[in-house]
């Protein structure tokens, strides 16, 4: 028995520890996952509870169906402030939990006033007066939320609003009562109202190209909570591409401005150089500090007015810093030139006009204003002058060239000149478009001297001795000779020569001694200078400096002697006149 | 009527020969040479100009130096005989004079005698010949004087620098050798030494010369030649970008500023002004540059230089290095540790054993 028993044991002890085993199992399982048969055993309890009850009472209800409730409060997203208010036109959303107690799905709806109502068959939730925003249906205890575009002016700074849940339970939907939220996410909403642009003008105007113009807008903006609102001013070259967000078009902007003020904001601007004077139209632009565009003005457009300046120069030049040398009287006049690289106009160098110069020498009465004379003074107009180098009207900067012919006379200035302690110079004055504005001058900084120029020119071919009988001479018949200056000193005449040989050829000479000059008709038996082959007289011609193109001469007077046993046949020779300076006199100087 | 136009043809034919016979004028400009700051050593040229009237023809001309204390120092770059050529109306002649070092102190005068050839020579008499008279006036000193004229300043425009002077990799290097606002002076020595200006100052401004943008000082002005006229050139390195500026430009003799002038100029871009003509100095200094280069990397193949590359390139990760080489020391030394305690286990094992 005991073997049996132990057999026994021996059989079902795997048995039973396998058993033990899966109960110690079951029982964790259900100690840690909590499973709850005492739930289903109390089911079957009540079960038994109605069955046994079925024969003592009846009673029913009707269980109606319960609103949904906020389990999370209604808030906006993003939170409004007095700082961040909404813009009208603008959006906000809100944001709710709603719990309800069947798991019935609902719907956030937001009001204007504490009033919302679910309607029959299943329909959508309403307000009572208006509807700012109506959620999807959401699950029960899923967040539901919905935004309010374009928000409409609620007249004051700030809107109440109302949440409300609202089930979609079928044939008995129910909202829930209204939820404002809390703190700054809860009711009501700020709200910010355009600023209006009233008028735009440039209050500092009329500017030089490059001077700051300002551009003044006046704003109105009527909210103050939270301060009143800060402005900004775009002002536009032209009226297309603004946005509140991008400012002006593409390069369209003139200036930017900023207030804290809500009544005036300005900006300043100031043109490039060049700028061509005339007005100019511009465009405002206002929106605050929060973004929003004026609700009326914007885009008006005013002008500013660039003032015509006046040119200017510099650095003007005569003959390019050279002395001149004239040509002598009947060779063609030399050309002068006054001129200039450094004319600007900031109003661009194609509102250059015209250019007009004076060359003059220093010692001239009135200096530049002096009355023309070509001895001392060149008055240039305007057609003489030329204005070029002007690339267009991007560029500011031009050259100026005024000429003239130099009269052969013109006062030098040089060291052979009584007026060697002056010089010459040159004005230039430019004048922008007629009848507009201004003219500017410069005169060349350093002189140039005019060089003397000694000249003669002798009016006869040759000294008309006519014929002569040998062994006589021409005694009180002179032959004479013409010197006329030709250049723009007082010239004195060096004479000599040579011998006079037999048709030229010789061996028969007449010898130069037995020729006479004189400045005055003289007798060559009583006066006259003996010429010399080797030393030049130096006859004082005194010949001035010419003032006009009209000749200024003096004459030398010639006689011959034909000594006795002189072979009858023509005899040639060849007198030397030679100009000489005569520094001292006659240089009709009066300036 | 035809008779009628035959005769007044025949009067216009004799009136025009007439007025192509008569005289033509000349003369010499200046008149006078005169210099009275020559110093024993000097060279000295003044140029004369011989004046025509008429350039119809070719006409000879003769110089006879009238000057015989001097004649010796006097040279014409023409010399004593020469053509006049037609169309000419002005003909220069540079007259030279070298001063010999052991001429005496003192006053030297003369002439230079000009004869040209008669027009005409007259059916019969005496032939008119025309000429000038230059004097001469020189006085020898030994007192040194220094002075300068400015005749002429300008600032020419220029461009920016184009490719490939313009390049980042060297273009710092180009535009402080290139890129430059000159001053061009067109100045005369009127002493008797060397000078130059002392200096040449330059501001920049804006075009309403309102604000100044660049303030440069030049010192290093080429000197001129006593008695000599030359073009002398101040540099400033700039930076400026493309655009319209006046410049105020002051020149100096020693502190004080003899001419002050105000001149407007141009920078453009590129190419604008049909290049800056810079010539083949860029082109040299750009093959300088590369020469440079690349001997700087021939050594550097010669030393091995990749060596001290890669230390270079470790070298800012030492710290972690260092720290895992202490790292996999300490562990090796546990390690090591632990093997000899190991050791000391089974050997006290062993002989409890």
């Amino acid at each position: 028995m005991g073997k049996i028993l132990k057999r026994k044991i021996k059989h079902t002890l795997p048995i039973i520890v396998i058993f033990c085993l899966l109960n110690i199992l079951t029982l964790g399982f259900s100690f840690n996952l909590n499973l709850n048969f005492v739930k289903v055993q109390e089911r079957g309890l009540v079960k038994m509870a109605i069955g046994a009850q079925a024969d003592t009472a009846t009673t029913s209800v009707i269980v109606k169906n319960a609103p949904p409730a906020f389990s999370v409060s209604p808030t906006e997203v993003p939170t409004s402030t007095s700082t961040t208010p909404v813009n009208v036109g603008g959006s906000i959303g809100f944001q709710a939990t709603g719990l309800d107690g069947e798991g019935d799905d609902y719907w956030l709806i937001i009001c204007s006033t504490n009033s919302a109502t679910s309607t029959q068959p299943g329909g959508l939730p309403t307000c009572g007066v208006t509807e700012f925003c109506l959620s999807n249906k959401a699950s029960s205890s899923v967040s539901a939320s919905c935004t309010y575009n374009n928000v409409t002016d609620p007249g004051a700074e700030t809107q109440a609003w109302y949440a409300f849940v609202c089930d979609d339970h079928y044939g008995d939907p129910h909202c829930s009562l209204s939820g404002q939220g809390s703190g700054d996410g809860g009711s009501p909403f700020y709200v910010n109202h355009a600023p209006r642009l009233v008028h735009l003008y440039t209050s500092v105007d009329n500017q030089d190209p490059g001077v700051n113009f300002t551009f003044t807008a006046s704003t109105s903006d009527s909210d103050v909570l939270g301060g009143t609102d800060h402005m900004n001013l775009y002002v536009c070259a032209t009226t297309t591409g603004w946005t509140a967000g991008g400012g002006c078009g593409v390069g369209s902007t003139l200036c930017v401005g900023s207030s804290t003020l809500n009544t005036s904001i300005s900006c300043t601007y100031a043109t490039g150089i060049p700028r061509m004077h005339g007005a100019y139209t511009y465009y405002g632009f206002v929106k605050d500090w929060h973004g929003l565009a004026a609700s009326q003005g914007n885009g008006t457009s005013s002008t500013y007015n660039v003032n015509n300046v006046a040119p200017t120069i510099s650095n003007v030049t005569l003959n390019q810093g050279n002395n001149i040398t004239l040509n002598i009287k009947n060779a063609p006049a030399v050309l002068v030139k006054a001129s200039s690289t450094s004319v600007t106009d900031n109003n661009g160098c194609t509102d250059l006009s015209s250019a007009t110069s004076t060359i003059y020498i220093e010692s001239a009465t009135s200096g530049a204003n002096c009355a023309a004379d070509d001895s001392y003074c060149y008055q240039i107009g305007t057609s003489y002058c030329s204005i070029s180098k002007c690339s267009g009207p991007t560029s500011a900067t031009a050259a100026v060239t005024c000429s003239t012919s130099m009269a052969f006379y013109a006062m030098p200035t040089d060291a052979s000149s009584i007026a060697s302690t002056s010089s010459w110079y040159a004005k230039i004055k430019v004048a922008d478009a007629p009848g507009l504005k201004g003219e500017a001058s410069y005169t060349v900084l350093n002189g140039v001297e005019v060089v003397s120029a000694s000249a003669l020119e002798v009016s006869e071919l040759d000294i008309p001795y006519g014929t002569v009988q040998a062994g006589t001479n021409t005694g009180a018949t002179n032959a004479l000779t013409t010197i006329i200056n030709f250049g723009n000193t007082p010239i004195d005449t060096e004479v000599s020569g040579t011998d006079m040989s037999k048709n030229s050829i010789g061996p028969e000479i007449i010898g130069i001694e037995n020729q006479k000059h004189l400045k005055t008709a003289f007798n060559f038996n009583a006066e006259g200078t003996v010429t010399s082959s080797s030393t030049p007289d130096t006859v004082q011609t005194d010949v001035s400096r010419p003032t006009s193109a009209v000749d200024v001469s003096n004459p030398i007077y010639w006689g011959i002697a034909v000594p006795f046993g002189t072979p009858s046949a023509n005899f040639y020779g060849q007198n030397l006149f030679t100009v000489v300076l005569d520094k001292y006199d006659n240089w009709q100087y009066t300036p | 009527m035809f008779k009628k136009i035959l005769l007044l043809a025949l009067i216009l034919v004799l009136f025009l020969t007439w007025a192509t016979a008569t005289q033509a004028g000349f003369g010499v400009s200046p008149p006078l040479i005169q210099n009275h700051q020559l110093t024993p050593g000097s060279t000295y040229s003044q140029q004369i100009m011989l004046l025509r009237s008429s350039t119809d023809d070719d006409l000879k001309a003769e110089i006879k130096v009238n000057a015989p204390d001097i004649a010796s120092w006097i040279s014409l770059d023409k010399g004593e005989s020469f053509i006049l050529p037609k169309g000419e109306y002005q003909v220069p002649v540079v007259v030279t004079f070298k001063i010999p070092k052991s001429a005496e102190l003192g006053n030297y005068t003369g002439s230079i005698d000009i004869k040209v050839a008669p027009a005409g020579n007259g059916a019969g008499g005496v032939s008119i010949a025309l000429g000038a008279r230059v004097d001469i006036d020189l006085a020898l000193t030994n007192v040194y004087q220094s002075d300068f004229l400015v005749r002429l300043v300008s600032l020419p425009d220029f461009e920016r620098l184009g490719s490939p002077w313009n390049w980042k990799i060297w273009s710092p290097i180009f535009n402080r050798l290139f890129y430059k606002i000159k001053v061009v002076m067109n100045i005369e020595n009127k002493g008797n030494i060397k000078i130059a200006p002392s200096k040449v100052a330059i501001e920049v401004w804006d075009l309403n010369k309102q604000r100044m943008l660049q303030s440069s000082v030049d010192k290093s002005i080429k000197k001129i030649n006593p008695f000599s006229t030359a073009v002398v050139t101040a540099e400033f390195p700039t930076s400026l970008p493309a655009g319209q500026y006046w410049t105020k430009v002051k020149i100096y003799k020693e502190q004080e500023i003899v001419n002050y002038y105000e001149i407007a100029f141009t920078i453009a871009e590129p190419g604008v002004l049909g290049g800056n003509n810079l010539g083949i100095w860029p082109y040299l200094v750009a093959a300088a540059l590369i020469l440079i280069a690349l001997a700087i990397i021939a050594i550097l193949i010669k030393v091995r230089f990749w060596r001290f590359f890669i230390w270079l390139i470790l070298l800012p990760t030492k710290p972690v290095w260092s720290a895992m080489i202490n790292f996999f020391k300490a562990l090796n030394k546990k390690f090591w540790q632990w093997i000899a305690r190991q050791a000391e286990k089974h050997k006290e094992e062993d002989k409890k054993e």
